[in-house]
């Protein structure tokens, strides 16, 4: 990044010297991902990036079986579909008032919001524990659901609201005038325009909760009901360096379904980046 | 009828219209009062006994006034803990931050081609789960033959067990690689919105590049960079997966944070009581955090748009 610096250095070579950093910058990063893409088709994987004498499915034969991966996916894909789901449904009741109404205590309603989305959740862990112990919710991914959707609530509203401040009025006001309440007004018109938004935000809560891994790490106890992220530290710990390529496999295929809703949403990010829904106002 | 009840009429109408305007908030209101609220009353009241996991402290827990807190500000490895977490904030939101806006700024000169393979990398490496993330780094760290190690090898550099040589340092790393993507973005966004003509005209009257970015295109995204400061500073706050798959806090405490020091007491040591007095600290710092956040926000005014 030095071409405004040197007097005379042309636009092409401005963009050569751009090209090169970024490349290095680039395979910096792929660097630590090597391993895991090596390994995976190692039988005889070590910690040590080298390519397998022999190409194999091997640890992928080894782990795909009920109690080792299947299990695990399928509460992951509990986990993280339920969570987005109610985190969309209850964003999109919330968001309507505070966006379509006046309300008193409006303001003070999203202040609360804004509030509540930025504190770290991993603080209030060990109360929820409790509370959970007292209300015989530990051990349910039930209860991992409720407790993974209030933590992403407040950000969901706000978004939520952000989105729907977006769409204008008119269709609706007109559809008021017909006779329609409220609510069908919402349905049929409301939501249907919102729907780039409702994807931002169920894409973004899929891959967040398919990732985490400190709320059921916490709150569950028996090994039927881990989550892909649970299941992956567990297994690590208790077979150790045996195996190592079949923690690679594993890990390829927990990574592979966030790689792929990203991909859905790839095109907008790239190019318009992140203006966290033009909700933020600055 | 009488003026009277009329009257009355109208204002149970009116009230009735008022709920059915809040109702869909109910839902919201109650899962954040439930989780958030609740547990936050929670872990200050449990910081207040001796509230265990297991045995007589974890049936009958005993109010001990601010025992645990005399404890907690006495002992050692709080503040070193505090210290820890105060190094890996300040760095990984220094480097999440430096490097995205280096990098958004660098990606606008580059080919199409190189823009969207660092974008993507740096997103792969973002949207990796945490888990996985602590499992790729741990390998590449690792001491007898990590990737690290196998690079460095090949300009003499000694082969050395990364985690234990610095841990906190690694974890940090770790997280920045994580976290850049989000920074990233959020700059592409924001440069993006800076005029090209300010940035021309700059350039006629022979601005170079460094006063092109201190005197024209800082101060206009000024605004966005304090809000990803801010929001940046509150995510490394909560940091907890990663260092645990990676270290564990260790070893010895070298790499433990607070989070780390709250876990371990409360689920490992089972002092649930002295662990809601560690929580009760991070929620604080937490808050002071996050009331910045909701300053930055003009939220009044965007009714008025």
């Amino acid at each position: 990044m030095t071409e405004g610096q040197l007097p005379g250095m042309s636009k092409s070579r401005a963009r050569m010297a751009a090209n090169i950093a970024l490349t290095l910058v680039a395979l910096a990063f792929v660097a630590p991902m090597l391993w895991v893409v090596l390994a995976a088709f190692d039988t005889r994987a070590s910690l040590s990036l080298q390519l397998p004498a022999n190409w194999s499915l091997g640890n992928f034969g080894a782990i795909l079986n009920e109690r080792t991966t299947i299990r695990p996916f399928v509460n992951s894909l509990l986990i993280a579909t339920g969570t987005s789901a109610l985190v969309v449904i209850i964003a999109l009741f919330a968001g309507y008032p505070l966006s379509r109404y006046k309300l008193r205590y409006g303001t003070h309603y999203i202040y609360i919001i804004v509030f509540a989305s930025a504190l770290p959740v991993t603080a209030i862990m060990v109360p929820v524990y409790l509370m959970f112990i007292h209300i015989g919710m530990v051990d349910s991914l039930f209860g991992v659901i409720l407790f993974r959707a209030a933590s992403e609530l407040p950000f969901a509203v706000w978004l939520m609201k952000g989105f729907m401040d977006a769409i204008p009025t008119d269709l609706e006001e007109a559809a008021w005038v017909e006779g329609a309440s409220h609510f069908q007004s919402a349905l049929y018109i409301l939501v249907p325009l919102l729907a780039p938004g409702i994807t931002t935000i169920f894409i973004l809560s899929f891959i967040e909760n398919w990732g985490n891994f400190m709320v059921p790490f916490m709150l569950l106890q028996s090994r039927d009901l881990y989550p892909m992220s649970v299941s992956l530290y567990s297994f690590f710990g208790e077979y150790g360096d045996a195996i190592y390529g079949q923690l690679a496999a594993f890990a390829l295929l927990y990574t592979l379904p966030t790689m792929l809703v990203y991909f859905l949403i790839q095109k907008p990010l790239q190019k318009g980046g992140l203006r966290l829904g033009g909700a933020m106002k600055a | 009828m009488s003026a009277g009840v009329r009257g009355a009429g109208v204002v149970s109408s009116r009230l009735v219209a008022a709920i059915s305007r809040v109702l869909p908030l109910v839902p919201a209101t109650l899962m954040i009062v439930g989780f958030f609220l609740v547990p936050i009353l929670w872990a200050v009241y449990a910081s207040l006994t001796n509230q265990g996991l297991t045995g007589a402290a974890a049936r009958n827990p005993v109010f001990v006034g601010l025992e645990n807190y005399i404890y907690l500000f006495t002992d050692s490895r709080t503040w070193d803990a505090l210290a820890r977490t105060a190094i890996f904030v300040v760095f990984s939101v220094l480097g999440q931050n430096v490097i995205g806006f280096t990098i958004a700024y660098a990606r606008q000169r580059a080919s199409n081609l190189v823009q969207s393979l660092v974008t993507t990398v740096m997103i792969i490496a973002w949207v990796v789960p945490e888990v996985v993330a602590g499992y790729l780094w741990y390998s590449f760290l690792s001491a007898e033959s990590g990737a690290l190690n196998q690079f460095f090898g090949f300009f003499g550099i000694q082969r050395q067990e990364w985690l234990v040589t610095d841990p906190l340092a690694a974890v940090i790393i770790i997280n920045v690689w994580r976290g850049c993507a989000f920074s990233l973005l959020i700059y592409g966004a924001a440069l993006q919105d800076v005029s090209a003509e300010v940035l021309e005209a700059a350039e006629i009257d022979g601005a170079g590049t460094f006063r092109k970015i201190f005197g024209i295109i800082l101060p206009i995204i000024r605004p966005v960079i304090l809000i990803n400061v801010v929001l940046t500073t509150l995510a490394t706050l909560g940091v907890f997966g990663l260092i645990w798959v990676v270290t564990a806090g260790g070893p010895g405490t070298r790499s433990e944070t607070l989070p780390i020091y709250m876990y371990t007491q409360a689920y490992d040591f089972g002092l649930i009581g002295y662990g809601s007095a560690i929580a009760v600290l991070l929620l604080s710092l937490g808050m002071i955090a996050s009331l910045f956040y909701v300053r930055l926000f003009n939220i009044g005014d965007s009714r008025n748009d």
